[in-house]
């Protein structure tokens, strides 16, 4: 028997697609103030595809899966051309009318683009984008180095710090390698690197916070690799991914290595290394350095009985990027083992996988979650049976898109959303990528009603 | 009144480290030697579901060093006079220099394997259906083997550039052991500093640089390429820190037997004063030089693997080199004699009590609860 649902699909080509939100079960709930509620539906529209044309003439070939937008009405995704060059790209939409009309494209860096400072680029290692429509990426170049590039106000890309810059404390330089990169109002960035201290001869990493984007006495090292491990025993050994929010906030993706593990080591003579740093999500703030606390940890580090007893403190690797949004609320997933993976958020679990999902399929895989910028909570989960985008309010869980949806007037096979952190704006409006039944990849924007 | 006709004294002439003294010698060696080691590791393994794609990644290293060293080599003319129980000597022409020979070896290997879940249609008559299914995306296996001093020498040298320490050198030699690809050393040197220093020749060399080989890397270079339309980075690379603090003071001058001791340096000379009379015609010039070392060598190697704001995996290991090489430190001052025949400028041995075999000094290390809160 057709349902309603069926009804509104086979309208959605004309419409773009209506996707009525399918509501799950409580995920929790959290005491306080009511939940958000969550939009009754989305319309959703393919508004770039492979085939089309980019700026510059080239035709867009791929697009893996990178899409981002602020609250500028800026799209940007990261696809690949007929010539097999990668790089990022900017469209400007409106999103006032029945449907996103594009009303200006641009690229903003690619492979073979020549920078300001002579360089050229040869990978576009990370990148991010803040509501200012600055643009900041790990910019690996053709001279074998890498380095953090700034593009404020579509001026172009500046370099604020590469190989051998001075650090913002004056005392040691930037080595080679940049990892992680997070831009945040003003301009803000917060940023994974490699660094050589003047005083010490074992290079470190560090994570740094540059206010404005710009290495300078105001900027300073907020963690690095030799510190201790908050509220556990140990130190801290490597960083991953990291998220900058309002006031400071950010959350961290790192590894460390218990006291225990490094004196056995210090012992040992010959033999192999082998010891694995345990991951861990630390949470903080650039204001304040001695605010750090875990969110979560692996098992083979000892944390600190109140750190361990704290609601929504979870163990197991944390492999996937964290997010952060309002009031420092953290968003994660805990791998407790390969195949068994738990999303918390705001201190509470919020799924996991074997679990069912809103149209009632198991779940056995999610992706890193987005936060909405009022608090609701974005993830994509494959159960046995397809994909759902599913959204979160603290209290309960609806799907928004899911597989055989059809968009534009085209089924969708497969889609990836949660690659990056800024895919959701201060409207609700998301952006993600998608596979078609017509055998085109596109950028999809989902409008909620 | 004693003449002392101009008299070299020197480890080697020319001033060559591997010739010198140790500068962590025990009680009775000196000879700087050579010392060899190997190592290995994994830096991770890796078996992870990402939404679609399912990613297998296992890296490991072994590494092959050989070191000479740390050593210094010291060379100076001495010429003056001995009068009324003191003496006094010009010096000229010196040099000091000191630090290491290394030769490192790295074989790196990597297993990256990532898979994709796609819809298929499956036939099934009434049940046909579609259904997500894992096809290989790409299988990637380099290994390689490389002198990696040799890889990194152009950042390093650019490194040294930048922080303008013009006196602080790397340059390849020949190799200390066979087995190695290549040595290359890092020292400092530096000439006519005795007297301008006060009696004290100091060098410092330095350096401390993490480095990414994965774009310098043919075979690695290619797995970043594979990696590149999912916006996907693989950096590997190292982190090297050495740091060799060496001061020597020349503390004691004798000519045959008598001793000059209180030693002062004023106005390019050096002058002192003995208790016993002066010789009549002394036949060898002795000096006694003090060095005062420091020592830090460390050796990082990182892995870091991460597919855009998704997932990430990092490791990092530090390998103690100098326990690993049987070099021990043992901070402290330590007294080496140098002498030569009154009006020779020839330097044909060490005179320095040379031993076979590499010496070891112990070394203590903090243990962690020291440092924990």
């Amino acid at each position: 028997m057709a349902t309603r649902r069926d009804f509104i699909k086979g309208l959605g080509g004309a419409l773009g697609a209506v996707v009525l939100t399918s509501s799950c079960g409580s995920g929790g709930g959290t005491a306080g103030s009511p939940p958000v509620p969550i939009p009754n539906g989305y319309r959703f529209f393919r508004i770039i595809s492979s085939g089309d044309s980019l700026p510059g003439g080239n035709t867009l070939a791929a697009i893996p899966g990178v899409a981002m937008l602020n609250d500028r009405s800026e799209v940007y995704f990261y696809g690949s051309d007929q010539t097999e060059a990668n790089g990022f790209y900017e469209l400007l939409m409106d999103f006032s009318g029945s449907r996103p009309t594009l009303l200006q494209q641009r690229r903003v860096v690619r492979e073979g683009d020549r920078l300001r400072d002579s360089k050229t680029v040869s990978q576009i290692q990370m990148a991010d984008v803040n509501n200012r429509g600055s643009f900041a990426a790990i910019l690996h170049t053709d001279d074998n180095l890498s380095g953090l590039y700034l593009e404020r106000e579509k001026q172009g890309f500046e370099p604020i710090a590469g190989y051998l810059t001075k650090l913002p404390d004056g005392k040691g330089r930037f080595g080679a390698i940049f990892g992680d990169v997070d831009i945040h109002t003003n301009d803000d960035i917060l940023m994974v690197a490699h660094f050589a201290p003047h005083d010490s001869v074992q290079g470190q990493q560090g994570l740094f916070h540059l206010p404005g984007g710009e290495v300078s006495q105001k900027g300073r090292i907020v963690a690095s690799t030799t510190d201790l491990i908050p509220e556990a025993g140990g130190f801290l050994t490597g960083m991953g991914l990291v998220d900058l929010h309002d006031d400071g906030n950010f959350v961290l993706q790192a590894y460390g290595t218990s006291s225990e593990n490094i004196f056995r080591k210090q012992l040992e003579k010959g033999g192999a290394l082998n010891g694995r740093a345990g991951s861990m999500l630390i949470n903080g703030s650039v204001k304040d350095p001695f605010s750090k606390v875990l969110g979560s940890a692996s098992s083979s580090l000892k944390v600190r009985k109140t750190a361990a007893a704290r609601t929504g403190f979870s163990v197991g690797e944390l492999k996937y990027g964290p997010r952060i949004g309002g009031k420092n609320n953290a968003a994660f997933i805990t791998h407790v083992n390969e195949t068994h993976l738990v999303l918390y958020y705001n201190s509470r679990q919020v799924v996991s996988t074997g679990a069912r999902s809103p149209l009632g399929e198991v779940i056995t895989s999610f992706s890193a979650p987005v936060v909405g910028s009022d608090g609701l909570l974005y993830y994509q989960v494959v159960t046995d049976k397809g994909l759902e985008l599913i959204v979160y309010n603290g209290k309960d869980s609806k799907t928004i898109l899911s597989k055989d949806d059809t968009v534009d007037g085209s089924v969708l096979r497969s889609f990836f959303f949660g690659l990056m952190t800024e895919q959701v704006d201060s409207s609700g409006r998301v952006v993600l990528t998608g596979d078609f039944e017509d055998g085109r990849s596109s950028l999809i924007v989902g409008i909620p009603i | 009144m004693t003449q002392i006709s101009k008299t070299r004294i020197a480890t080697s002439d020319p001033v060559n480290i591997c010739k010198g003294l140790a500068l962590f010698p025990q009680i009775g060696t000196s000879r700087a030697g050579v010392s060899v080691s190997s190592n290995s590791g994994n830096l991770f393994n890796t078996n992870d579901t990402l939404l679609l794609w399912r990613l297998s990644a296992n890296a490991g290293f072994e590494i092959f060093m050989g070191v000479c060293g740390p050593a210094y080599g010291v060379r100076m003319d001495l010429e003056g006079k001995a009068e009324n129980r003191t003496i006094e000597l010009t010096v000229s022409n010196d040099e000091l220099a000191a630090g290491f020979f290394i030769g490192c070896n790295v074989r790196l290997y990597f297993n990256i394997i990532l898979d994709e879940n796609t819809p298929h249609w499956v036939w099934d008559g009434w049940n046909s259906h579609l259904e997500l299914q894992w096809e290989r995306l790409a299988v990637l296996r380099p290994e390689i083997r490389v002198d990696m001093i040799d890889l990194i020498l152009t950042v390093i040298r650019l490194a040294l550039d930048e922080q303008g320490s013009k006196d602080t050198l790397l340059q390849k030699a020949n190799s200390i052991t066979p087995a190695l690809l290549g040595t290359w050393g890092l020292y400092d040197d530096r000439a006519n500093t005795f007297v301008s220093n006060g009696g004290k020749m100091i060098v410092k060399p330095t350096f401390n640089i993490p480095i990414d080989i994965v774009s310098r890397v043919p075979a690695l270079n290619a797995v970043n390429e594979a990696l590149k339309p999912f916006f996907c980075r693989f950096s590997a690379g190292f982190q090297i820190g050495v740091q060799i603090p060496v001061t020597v003071e020349m503390k004691k001058v004798k000519l045959d037997t008598t001793e000059y001791t209180g030693l002062a340096f004023k106005d390019g000379k050096v002058s002192g004063t003995s208790t016993g009379n002066d010789p009549d015609s002394p036949r060898e010039i002795k000096v006694e030089l003090d060095h005062t070392p420091g020592f830090d060598l460390t050796l990082g190697v990182f892995a870091n693997l991460n597919l855009c704001k998704l997932f990430n995996i990092n490791a990092s290991e530090f390998i103690p080199v100098l326990s690993q090489l049987g070099i021990k430190v043992k901070l402290g001052t330590y007294p080496n004699e140098l002498s030569n025949t009154i009006g020779s400028t020839n330097i044909t041995a060490c005179g320095c009590g040379q031993e076979d075999g590499a010496a070891l000094v112990d070394v203590i290390f903090e243990k962690p609860e020291g440092l924990a809160i």
